[in-house]
């Protein structure tokens, strides 16, 4: 018995000590990208600094887990035989490819076909935890858990003009307003909208004119989502002006709104408008 | 800034001297083997070899000046000289072969969305690859027999909604239909690779397309086709990686099939199913891959699309629901701009009665967005009529009403936002004859009622409380023993919400004349705006536009088009006090030869 007591005390002491010498910070972006492929991309999403107390290298075997708030499991790393990283004396960084590699990551029943359909975790706030074990499987770091949130952004829909608009000519050479809905996102701060109007000319597709042209209108709209455009231009000397417009949305720091839900450059689906000289042709 | 009007003037004087001495000769050197569409009056089916179609060089210039100067009150929004070349003739051999050409080409880039030319403003210069496949250029031919074509050079290539139709490729392909069979493929590049080089190129992947289509149709009673679209980035086409852009790779897959009866009954669908991998770079998975055409990546989503479409079409009146479904993982590089994540249904209908004199159509739908719920659901209502009746030969009536709704998350979340937006427009229409018939008189008279409200779903509620009130008149008489043909416009607006009141009102005149041997066609039109922002003094603006064109021949048409913006602020602004009453210049000049095979 007393034997049993002293080597459960030696472990004990053996594992105390072991965890003086390794220690870890996690840090998790509270808000990070909705598609969880692109956590690996950003260096910023997941920082986890793993500190060696002793002398030489150690040795360490990565554990991490997703779950909701409520405490069901998400995802678990599967442990993968000579994954082993080894810790230098100091301090080492590691980011979400090695916290958190998909290709390790076993994932529960609708959680795993939602993300092969979609990339991303349904909405809600989540736990993300993580530790370090020997190669052995002996933890040698306390569990350390952070909390995020996984809301996408829904880029502005645009509202007016609509898709295909027909405009009276007359009446647009004065004014023509532009509406769309608000960046809905899960965040305070203002949004920035750059609107921008390109003329879709002869001979060219209507998506080839906001590719290649330069724009009749682009201005930035701090927060508003109406904007009363004074073109400046005159329509009646043809039977028809095509326009193509979008919007690019920006956080109060300038940078673009996730850029997995649409394209690249965060631009909302574009729409076409015409502004037709319906009255009459004005040819001789 | 630059006043470059002078210039362009100077050319298409000497231009046009050069036209008016010797307009057969400009035909002639203009012209590749056209001596036989010389003969417009001839069966050119008959004919071993005819051209048709047009050709045209053009010049545009642009001038911006603003007092002060260098305030920047005013950005320039187009570049300072363009150069177009429009080729476009199509070469016909009897009537067994033709062979249209697209040349459009523009002289000088101007590159606005996407990495995809290579072209920045202060950038370096492009290659000549770049500069094929920049969007701003197309330069394809498609030579066509019988039952097939050959498609060569930059083809905007659609087979469907789904699978690709919305990119510009340069590459190679053909589409051919032996009787009801169709088998098309295409393949090229998109993109040239581009490095990534500060502070002004992002850089691009080599992007390569592969499209295939296989199916059968009769015209007008069947389509039966499977659609294969395949996409990859080639990592080794850069240096320098991009720097907002990984390298990505999507195969798609579609299956459209159509049927049309004779009594007007139509349905109209396509299934799609998407592999998409935004980062090739990531390590490989086992799912979801569709080997051998893609292989999983830890990035690569698997989704679906569905889109269809049943109704009636009839003399009287048309009837039909589109229901469309594309999953938040569907994407397809063939259709960039997609907005994936949501469900829409759309009824649509069309009514014609009384002797055609009244129209109505009208459309009403619901899309829900963020259907998976990765993200935050919202959903949008959307509504369009449009209602004209013509009364007699002289009294109409147009009523258009469009409403849109969207609502997005809900009373307990800061995002929760609510936006309507109530559009109304009543155009009636009062059309006189003198009593000798020679002079009709149009009087067009337009209300547009507009009320946009977007509030938060908690407090403060309200964010947005719009409304405008537009009325135009629109007074346009036709000489039908005369040559010229006036028209006059009253245009009043006013917009306000909280704290701000927008008036416009404008008034504008035109004028369309043409010489007694119908040579010269001309047009002028004067337009003057005075609009005042809430308490400051009003702002005025001016534009004058005159065109002219020219028939040099039957075939060859020259024309100008000269126009000039004024604005002058008032004081809103200020401060500093420097901008009170500043005001900018903006001229445009274009000109050019058109010639029509």
């Amino acid at each position: 018995m007393k034997l049993k007591i002293f080597s459960g005390v030696l472990m004990m002491v053996f594992y105390m000590c072991s965890n003086a010498q390794i220690t870890i910070q996690l840090v998790v972006n509270p808000a990070p990208p909705a598609k969880l492929s692109e956590w690996a991309a950003r260096s910023n999403t997941v920082t986890l600094i793993a500190t060696n107390a002793s002398a030489g290298p150690r040795q360490v075997v990565m554990r991490s887990e997703i779950k909701t708030i409520n405490g069901d499991v998400v995802a678990t790393r599967i442990p993968v035989a000579g994954i082993v990283y080894t810790l230098p004396p100091g301090n080492t960084v590691f980011s979400a490819r090695d916290v958190v590699p998909l290709n390790q990551m076993s994932f529960a029943g609708s959680y795993k076909s939602g993300l092969l359909r979609t990339g991303k975790l349904p909405q809600g706030m989540y736990t993300l935890t993580v530790q370090l074990d020997s190669s052995s499987g002996i933890p040698l770091t306390a569990p350390v858990t952070r909390d995020f949130t996984m809301t996408g952004v829904q880029l502005p829909v645009l509202f007016a003009p609509y898709d295909n608009q027909p405009l009276p000519a007359v009446t647009a050479q004065t004014a023509i307003t532009f509406r769309w809905t608000n960046v809905i996102k899960s965040t305070a701060g203002v949004p920035s909208y750059n609107l921008q109007v390109f003329e879709v000319l002869p001979h060219q597709k209507t998506v080839q004119a906001l590719r290649a042209n330069q724009p009749v209108l682009n201005v930035i709209i701090k927060g508003n989502t109406q904007y009363i455009w004074r073109p400046q231009l005159l329509f009646m000397d043809s039977l028809e002006h095509k326009f193509i417009w979008t919007i690019r949305t920006t956080d109060e720091l300038g940078n673009l709104y996730s850029t997995t839900d649409t394209n690249p450059e965060g631009r909302s689906e574009p729409r076409v408008f015409v502004i037709k000289n319906s009255a009459r042709p004005r040819e001789n | 800034m630059r006043s470059t009007v002078f210039i362009p003037f100077l050319l298409f004087t000497s231009l046009h001297s050069f036209a008016q001495t010797d307009s057969t000769k400009v035909t002639d050197t203009l012209l590749v083997k056209t001596d036989t569409a010389a003969l417009p009056a001839l069966d050119t089916t008959t004919k071993a070899f005819y051209v048709t179609g047009s050709m045209g060089i053009s010049y545009e210039g642009y001038g911006l000046n603003q007092r002060p100067q260098a305030s920047n009150i005013f950005s320039p929004r187009a570049p300072w000289h363009q150069g177009r070349l429009d080729l476009n003739p199509v070469f016909n051999f009897g009537n067994w072969l033709s062979i249209p050409v697209n040349i459009n080409i523009t002289l000088t880039p101007t590159n606005f969305a996407g990495p995809w030319s290579g072209f920045k403003q202060n950038g370096a210069k492009q290659s000549f690859l770049q500069w094929l496949t920049n969007p701003a250029n197309n330069l394809g031919i498609s030579p066509h027999f019988k039952w097939g074509d050959v498609l060569l050079g930059t083809q905007y290539v659609k087979y469907s909604d789904f699978s690709t139709g919305d990119i510009g490729i340069f590459g190679a392909g053909f589409d051919i239909h032996p009787k009801r069979f169709i088998l098309k493929f295409f393949t090229g590049a998109s993109q040239q690779g581009i490095d990534y080089l500060p502070p002004d190129i992002n850089g691009s992947y080599l992007r390569n397309h592969w499209m295939m289509q296989v199916g059968m149709e009769k015209e007008g009673r069947y389509k039966l086709a499977f659609n294969l679209a395949k996409v990859k980035d080639r990592e080794s086409s850069v240096s320098s990686p991009p720097l907002t852009q990984q390298p990505e790779e999507s195969f798609t897959m579609s299956l459209l099939a159509d049927a049309y009866t004779k009594n007007g009954w139509y349905i109209q669908s396509e299934w799609a199913q998407s592999y998409y991998t935004s980062d090739l770079t990531q390590p490989g998975m086992d799912k979801p891959s569709l080997l051998p055409f893609i292989k999983a990546k830890t990035s690569t989503t698997k989704d679906n699309a569905i889109q269809v479409s049943v109704g009636k079409k009839g003399q009287w009146v048309d009837a039909g629901i589109i229901i469309k479904y594309v999953g938040a993982g569907f994407k397809t590089a063939g259709y960039p701009m997609l907005q994936n994540d949501y469900i829409d249904a759309v009824f649509n209908t069309r009514i014609t009665a009384i002797k055609s004199k009244l129209n109505f159509t009208g459309s009403i739908g619901q899309r829900t967005n963020n259907q998976s719920n990765t993200s935050i659901k919202s959903k949008q209502f959307i509504a369009n009529t449009n209602f004209s009746y013509k009364f007699s030969e002289k009294w109409s009536i147009t009523v258009t009403y469009n409403n849109t709704g969207f609502r997005a998350g809900s009373s307990t979340a800061i995002y929760g936002v609510r936006n309507v937006s109530n559009n109304i427009v009543v155009n009636p229409a009062w059309t006189f004859f003198n009593k000798r018939k020679t002079v009709s008189h149009l009087l067009s008279l337009t209300y547009n009622f507009s009320k946009y409200k977007e509030e938060l779903l908690i407090t403060p509620f309200s964010i947005t409380d719009n409304n405008t009130h537009n009325i135009t008149l629109l007074y346009m008489p036709s000489f039908f023993d005369r040559n010229y043909t006036p028209d006059f416009s009253v245009v009043y607006f006013y917009n306000s919400q909280a704290g701000i009141t927008n008036k416009l009102f404008t008034v504008s005149s035109g004028l369309g004349l043409s010489s007694a041997n119908k040579k010269w066609q001309f047009k002028g039109q004067l337009q003057y705006s005075l609009g005042r922002l809430n308490q400051f003094s009003g702002n005025s603006n001016f534009i004058a536009g005159f065109t002219a064109d020219r028939e040099l021949s039957a075939k060859l048409h020259w024309s100008i088009a000269l126009t000039a913006n004024n604005f002058k602020y008032g004081d809103e602004l200020a401060p500093p006090p420097a901008l009170i009453n500043s005001h900018y210049l903006e001229s445009n000049v274009k000109s050019g030869f058109v010639y029509s095979f």
